[in-house]
């Protein structure tokens, strides 16, 4: 499931991050081309302007020394004919020739060409000035002026060559801009729209993508309903009220009646036009109000210690209308808003009505056969006691030993039917612990003197190193019986004539007690169940042990139902030690330790 | 006090149970023993035997041993008489039950018949004087 959710969730962050880069490239790109062909257009107009200004200055060039040359005619003309007539002809051409030479180098922007123009003008102007005097002499002479007429037509030819060229230059510029101009214009416009095409093609894709991820995240949708309605238990998200944000098909089956309407959400309550899927998902239910006010008292503690963000297990009882009361199972846990504060919790709650049914079944079959064999117990073993003990007078040695045997075996059919009470008990929560403040070192003597026949039978004798009183709180009896377990198992196990040693440790912390064998040791294979139910080492001496195999795991639960510790280890020098610590009660003062 | 134990009535569902009480009573306590077998016998020779201590089996039919004692303590006899239960049920909680409901010992099934003679005198002997 993560692994389908994984690529649309990427595509999503960075296709509108390749969408905004493509389209702001375009974008750009073509104000480029706008500013190109705007800065080319501008261009062209000046090469035209140029072009139309050398082209201006060409023909102001030919009309002025159109001008002159004239002049010089009439001027030949009235050197022949001395007529007042001809002198009249050649000075209204001469004032011709300075007017069209005043318009020669007008409007022409300075440079080079305006530079050539004045020469020129300066040059005709002198022309026409020695044609006016040579027309005021007497007689008048037309002036064979060759020098100043090679330098005016010089000018004239250097004139013509630069307006040609720049005419020339600036129709080539122009050629190149518009050249340019297509080409950038062409090219920049093409790959504009590539971009823009490639823009669409991506966002046609995210686009695909997106609607591939809500069909996914609908189809998950879909599925998660699918199996919370499946689940035959309670599946459901609160807010911190309490008021249902979620819950599966089972909540309309278990407090919905024959409708499947839950109590809060009456029809008139119902938004107008919506779905029924839609309204299961904001039905206002309260959780206090489904279970009433009973089970709330017992859920608030752990509610309020969910939604302190700790998850939380607890079991209660509800009796639906009409129906046998279960037994629930809840579990919480804590559901986080996105900066990790506890937001409201998840519920799941079970039925363990068949469960706990069961659980109490078999506590009742099992304390109803413990009683029911006691029963029969006590008839024999009373028999067989009364006989041993002599009442009806003496018996024969071998009777005497076989209602010995007999009466040994009636006990350990009673320690088992005890000990199976007891785990029993035990496994079901149900052993009910005495505690009071007591001495352990003092318990210990007790028991120490309570198993001295047992030690004597089994040729083992028991000592107590005891230094000092070791307050605890306990049960008593239940100590005891958990002290007498470890010192007759140690007894079983020791060699004829071996030692048990029995030590107790007040500790400022933890008192110690110890009961240390020279027995055979405990077999590896047999060490990690050794505290479990029914656990005894396979071996030649099981029937010397005359155990039931409960004994550890029954001392086990009481040590550790008082808050200890229990265990064994490898004793140097051969055999086991057992061991078991408890919370010293120094702190109440040794004083009142009985 | 000064009194010495010797009549004890004894009721139990067990027929077996309890001939071996009564021979353990009688022989090794040399107690003079009554034995009933139900409740409403115990409460019919409440009167005839006049009992200094009532040995009660717990789990009887019909009337078992706590409803019995408190039938007991409606009968003139019966008012002081000090009761003793026998039961298969030793777990300590229910032994402080029977205790709370005026039983002046609880002895676990199955008995020791050797040492049941003793125990039950030294009950006696440990009963709180009654106001008279």
């Amino acid at each position: 499931m993560p692994g389908s959710e994984e690529p649309p969730l990427r595509r999503r962050v960075s296709f509108p991050v390749a969408i905004q880069l493509i389209l702001g490239l375009g974008l750009a790109l073509l104000a480029g081309v706008a500013w190109l062909a705007h800065r080319n257009i501008g261009t062209l107009a000046q090469s035209t302007a140029a072009e139309s200004e050398a082209v201006s200055g060409l023909a102001r060039l030919e009309a002025a020394l159109a001008a002159v040359r004239a002049s010089q005619a009439a001027l030949r003309r009235y050197a022949i004919s001395e007529r007042a007539e001809d002198r009249a002809a050649f000075a209204e051409a001469a004032r011709r020739a300075a007017a069209v030479l005043d318009t020669l180098a007008a409007g022409v922007p300075p440079g080079e060409g305006r530079l050539r123009l004045s020469q020129l003008e300066r040059t005709l102007r002198e022309r026409l000035a020695r044609m006016d005097r040579a027309a005021a002499a007497r007689p008048p002479a037309a002036p064979p002026d060759a020098a100043l007429e090679g330098e005016s037509g010089r000018q004239e030819l250097n004139l013509r060559a630069y307006l040609a060229a720049s005419l020339q230059q600036s129709r080539a510029q122009a050629r190149s801009t518009a050249g340019n101009s297509t080409f950038l214009i062409f090219w920049g416009t093409a790959l504009a729209a590539a971009l823009l095409a490639w823009a669409m093609v991506v966002i046609r894709r995210y686009h695909a993508g997106q609607e591939a991820a809500e069909r996914a995240t609908r189809a998950s949708e879909v599925r998660l309903r699918q199996i919370t309605d499946s689940v035959p238990a309670l599946i459901g998200e609160a807010d911190r009220e309490g008021r249902l944000v979620f819950h599966n098909r089972a909540f309309e089956q278990w407090f919905g009646g024959s409708g499947g309407a839950l109590p809060g959400m009456s029809p008139k309550g119902r938004p107008e036009g919506e779905s029924s899927g839609a309204q299961r998902q904001r039905s206002p239910i309260n959780l206090r109000e489904l279970f009433g006010a009973d089970a709330w008292r017992i859920a608030s503690p752990h509610v309020q210690s969910v939604l302190e963000g700790r998850a939380a297990g607890f079991k209660f009882s509800w009796t639906p209308e009409g129906e046998r009361a279960k037994d629930l199972s809840a579990q919480l846990a804590p559901r986080r808003d996105e900066w990790g504060a506890p937001a409201g919790y998840y519920v799941l709650v079970t039925d363990v009505s068949s469960l706990t049914e069961a659980q109490r079944l078999k506590a009742e079959f099992v304390s109803t056969v413990s009683h029911e064999l006691r029963t029969p117990l006590t008839s024999i073993r009373g028999s067989l006691g009364l006989l041993a003990g002599g009442v009806t007078g003496p018996l024969p040695d071998a009777a005497r030993e076989l209602v010995s045997i007999a009466m040994n075996n009636c006990e350990r059919l009673v320690r088992l039917v005890n000990d199976i009470l007891d785990s029993e008990r035990m496994s079901s929560g149900k052993l009910v612990l005495k505690v009071e403040a007591l001495d352990l070192a003092a318990l210990a003597a007790r028991a120490l003197r309570e198993n001295e026949g047992f030690a004597r039978s089994h040729g083992v004798s028991v000592t107590l190193d005891a230094p000092g009183p070791a307050p605890v709180r306990a049960d008593p009896d239940r100590l005891l019986q958990v002290v007498t377990n470890l010192v007759s198992n140690a007894c079983k196990f020791s060699p004829q004539g071996g030692v048990v040693e029995v030590g107790v440790e007040g500790g400022e912390e933890r008192v110690k007690l110890t009961v240390g064998d020279r027995g055979p040791g405990i077999p590896v294979a047999f060490r990690q169940r050794i505290f479990g139910r029914f656990a005894q080492a396979e071996s030649a001496d099981t029937r010397r042990s005359g155990g039931t195999g409960l004994g550890l795991s029954i001392c086990r639960g009481i040590i550790e139902r008082l808050g200890g510790r229990i265990g064994f280890e490898e004793r140097p020098g051969g055999g086991t030690t057992f061991w078991f610590e408890l919370p010293s009660d120094r702190a109440r003062g040794a004083g009142d330790a009985g | 006090m000064s009194e010495a134990l010797r009549r004890v009535m004894l009721v139990d569902d067990d027929e077996d149970i309890r001939r071996v009480a009564q021979l353990a009573l009688e022989m090794v306590g040399g107690f003079e023993v009554r034995l009933c077998a139900c409740g409403a016998e115990a409460l019919a020779a409440l009167a005839p035997f006049r009992p200094q201590l009532a040995v009660l089996d717990f789990m009887m039919p019909e009337m078992d041993g706590p409803a019995l004692l408190g039938r007991l303590r409606g009968e003139p006899l019966g008012t002081d008489l000090p009761v003793v239960f026998l039961t298969a049920r030793a777990q300590a909680d229910e032994v402080e039950r029977l205790r709370a409901l005026g039983a002046l010992g609880v002895i676990a099934k199955p008995f020791d018949p050797m040492a049941i003679a003793a125990e039950l005198k030294a009950l006696w002997e440990a009963r709180p004087a009654r106001g008279a």
